[in-house]
């Protein structure tokens, strides 16, 4: 058998060019992209929705860029998650029984862990990381 | 806030109508099925398995839009259509052993995108436990 790994979908040859050239798929950035410089107090939930699509797909190959790089768009999603984060932090501050939520202390977990994995894709290094979703993502592949 | 057990980024309505309102703005949909329509000569395996992977990611509840969920069939079925196909030779030149050797591996990699895909939209009666592709692996780096 030949011993050349497999590469991801999207780094195969015509799948790159099939994704630089895409419109519907550049579009669709783009819209995540804006939704993302919105005010997080007014949407926080479809910041989250749009970071999350950013954890999953900023990657090479499979995030064509034109201007400004995939750190851009890694970093605009982790700072409005630690943002977020922030919101809900200070909400459990005025609202002390929210602190002893399980529900609420694993939200919490989970954008933390969002976070980070936006985080590590811009260290260099890259810091070892579990190799798992998100807490709140479920079973992320059934 | 309400006892809720699904806290994913996802789940809740002002989040689904976000994705909703994005795949309808950018008719992502559609231009899925125009290009699942494509003759096989203008459509590689390597698109189809793309594809495929938008469905692995996004083709889930909240986030891949209900009444588009045939598209999600689509891909599927696009994607069993293709790795039963032999390879194809490149520029008229016979396939080396090593091509045929990286095609075999490159559909066993699609079998299992395309079981993903098939319990996501209950085809699939297989109950054992699966992860990520191993191609795909680490995805959370």
């Amino acid at each position: 058998m030949s011993n050349e790994p497999i590469e991801e979908p999207w780094n195969a040859p015509e799948a790159v060019d099939w994704l630089a050239t895409f419109d519907p798929w550049l579009q669709t950035l783009r819209l995540i992209h804006g939704t993302l410089q919105l005010e997080v107090r007014e949407k926080p939930q479809e910041i989250r929705a749009a970071a999350s699509m950013v954890v999953m797909f900023c990657r090479e190959n499979l995030w064509p860029t034109r201007s400004g790089s995939l750190e851009e768009i890694l970093g605009l999603a982790a700072r409005q998650l630690s943002t977020l984060k922030q919101l809900y932090e200070n909400k459990a501050r005025q609202e002390p029984k929210l602190q002893s939520n399980r529900q609420f202390r694993n939200l919490l977990k989970s954008l933390d862990q969002e976070i980070r994995i936006l985080e590590s894709r811009m260290s260099d290094p890259k810091p070892v990381m579990p190799n798992e979703p998100p807490c709140t993502w479920g079973e992320f592949w059934m | 806030m309400a006892e809720q057990t699904d806290l994913s980024p996802w789940i809740h309505p002002k989040s689904s109508a976000w994705f909703g309102a994005l795949f309808r703005r950018t008719s992502f949909m559609l231009a899925l099925e125009d290009e699942l329509r494509k003759p096989e000569d203008q459509l590689s395996l390597e698109t189809v398995r793309m594809m495929l992977a938008f469905a692995v990611m996004l083709g889930r509840d909240g986030v891949w839009p209900e009444r588009d969920k045939g598209v999600l069939k689509q891909i599927l079925q696009k994607a069993r259509d293709y790795v039963k196909l032999p390879p194809k030779p490149k520029k008229g030149k016979a396939l080396s052993i090593a091509a045929h050797q990286a095609h075999a591996k490159r559909v066993k990699e699609m079998s299992h995108e395309i079981e993903l895909v098939r319990r996501k939209i209950g085809a699939s009666n297989r109950k054992s436990k699966i992860g990520a592709p191993p191609s795909w692996d680490p995805f959370w780096e």
